[in-house]
């Protein structure tokens, strides 16, 4: 059930370029799906006046200690960045629809976008831990220096990195290369895909002409996080829309309407 | 202090906060967070008697201390509304004002009488107000002779105590409100959001997808104060106030110039709790002053 907790910054870290780890010591054990994400109150007060929706990024049930991973994009995250470990912090959640993933098998690909990756990384974890999944990673970034945790994804996911300056690993974008690869190795069995909304109209064209069904981890501008204003409209296939917040935000590709998003 | 109970003309709110329409869902967004009976009223998101979608994404655009929003009163409409939203306002007990929107007087008349025959509503709030519509709304509410009419139309077919919610955009909030007053309205709510533009600089276009849209937050709350201000002392019937209250102090300022109750929108929505920290502001402070009920609050405002 989602609440309103009082957390306390344990960490919050420079990991890449304009991009932090931040770690909260949780005062209670949560129960977490990958995809669900937190409203971070930033800072107390009216300035700025709304929360910041994240990805949760990793949970140590142990200590109680979980992770947002974010880059520093606008005012929102430029003053979370100077937050300083020991002082409180507000969140909200656990918010949202995860991933349906319990029972997929076989060849998984997953694009990451960017900062997309913050939010495909739990799945990562649990996908890689299940020996019915092969799964691969397909991850593009602007530069190298974007890259984050790159050590520390699991082992057994086979990472493929691109970038868009060719600083690293494949030139161009994370799209091209999922192309290249299901021309090589043949169509993945699921994709999930997180990241820019050009990456993700582009995959769901893909998927769309292979048959490969897939769920994204969609981003609108979010009001409250948990269905109260209907700010964070996605067009929905069929007409009409759906939330973000409460209906996603992970939805599979035939769920939007991607001729409509912008 | 125990007592915050407050009339708004026939009904009796046991304190005087309510969920304003438009950032509360159907009263469902805030299950998990406390129970909605208490809050001394909650209203719904603007129903409609058919379902509409709202306008394009995107509808969110943060401003100084504000935010702009462009909805567009995306709803449920009214038949899923009372099959699938009205029973979990009645099973939490809440005090449930409807908020009702039409594009033509006839809708509003309708919808009016359909609320009528179904148990646990207390109140209709007309949308006089929305500015994020092409028809129907704010068109309603642009002048005094318009207000009369739907008001007057609607007052006609029901029993309900109407609310008729007006913009403190338009010239002359006050002179809405008598209007109000004069065609039976049993209360007048001031203000709604207030029409602004926002652009997005990088893609030199405007930043939300209806164009323009609806200012709410902590930045229009002046603005909102000096038209309830007016208001109250243009009309008799009570004034319940709306915009931009964010802690138990804004909401002391309001019913001290008169205003029976204060409603909170984009507050809750930023902190879903804010409601129930603010209840107890107030109670504090009153408490603190050595005032037995709120009723000794309402309306004292010393004259400048």
């Amino acid at each position: 059930m989602k609440k309103m907790f009082r957390v306390k910054i344990s960490y919050n870290k420079k990991v890449a370029e304009n991009i932090f780890l931040l770690g909260v010591e949780v005062p209670e054990k949560l129960a977490l799906k990958p995809g669900e994400f937190f409203m971070i109150r930033v800072k107390e007060g009216v300035e700025p006046l709304l929360n910041r929706p994240l990805s949760w990024f990793r949970y140590f049930p142990g200590p109680g200690v979980m992770e947002f991973a974010y880059q520093v994009a606008g005012r929102g995250t430029e003053i979370l960045s100077a937050r300083k470990p020991g002082e409180g912090l507000s969140i909200i959640g656990p918010l949202g629809k995860g991933f349906e993933f319990k029972n997929v098998t076989g060849r998984i690909l997953l694009v990451a976008g960017g900062m997309g990756m913050a939010g495909l990384w739990s799945l990562a974890e649990r996908m890689s831990r299940n020996s019915k999944c092969e799964v691969a990673l397909v991850w593009g970034v602007k530069a190298k220096k974007r890259f984050f945790l790159l050590n520390q994804l699991p082992e057994k996911i086979k990472i493929n990195q691109v970038t868009e300056d060719g600083s690293r690993g494949k030139s161009g974008l994370a799209t091209e290369l999922v192309k290249e690869l299901i021309e090589t190795d043949g169509a993945p069995d699921q994709i999930f895909a997180c990241g820019p909304k050009p990456m993700l109209i582009e995959l769901a064209r893909m998927a769309q002409a292979k048959k490969i069904s897939g769920q994204v981890l969609y981003e609108e501008r979010m009001g409250c996080g948990f269905g109260a204003c209907l700010g964070c409209a996605a067009p929905a296939r069929g007409g009409g829309y759906l939330h973000t917040c409460i209906d996603g935000p992970a939805f599979r590709f035939d769920q939007i309407d991607w001729e409509r998003v912008r | 202090m125990k007592n915050l109970k407050t009339r708004v003309g026939s009904l009796v709110l046991k304190n005087p906060l309510i969920l304003a329409s438009g950032t509360c869902g159907y009263g469902d967004a805030y299950e998990d967070f406390f129970p909605l009976e208490k809050m001394g009223a909650v209203v719904t998101k603007g129903i409609s008697l058919k379902p509409r979608a709202g306008n394009p994404p995107p509808r969110l655009w943060e401003t100084e201390s504000g935010l702009l929003n462009s909805i567009g009163l995306e709803n449920v409409g009214w038949e899923k509304f009372v099959k699938e939203k009205l029973p979990l306002l009645r099973r939490q007990k809440a005090c449930v004002a409807v908020n009702l929107f039409g594009e033509l007087e006839e809708e509003y008349v309708e919808l009016a009488y359909l609320s009528g025959k179904e148990k646990g509503i207390s109140a209709l709030e007309l949308n006089l107000s929305c500015p994020n519509v092409k028809k129907g709304g704010l068109e309603f509410g642009r002048d005094a002779q318009a207000v009369k009419g739907i008001v007057s139309a609607v007052k006609a077919g029901v029993r309900i105590p109407i609310w008729v919610k007006l913009s403190a955009s338009r010239s002359d909030p006050a002179e809405l409100a008598k209007a109000a007053e004069d065609a039976g309205a049993d209360a007048v709510v001031i203000s709604n959001t207030l029409r602004g533009m926002a652009i997005d600089l990088e893609k030199k276009k405007p930043a939300l997808g209806g164009i323009t849209g609806g200012l709410s937050g902590p930045t229009i709350k002046p603005v909102a104060l000096a038209a309830v201000y007016e208001a109250v002392k243009a009309v008799k019937i009570p004034v319940i106030a709306c915009g931009g209250v964010s802690s138990g102090k804004d909401a002391l300022e309001f019913l001290l110039v008169g205003a029976r109750a204060v409603e909170v929108g984009t507050a809750a929505m930023v902190n879903p709790l804010a409601p129930l920290e603010m209840l107890k502001e107030i109670e504090d402070y009153l408490s603190g002053l050595g005032l037995k009920s709120i009723e000794q609050w309402i309306g004292t405002l010393n004259p400048g």
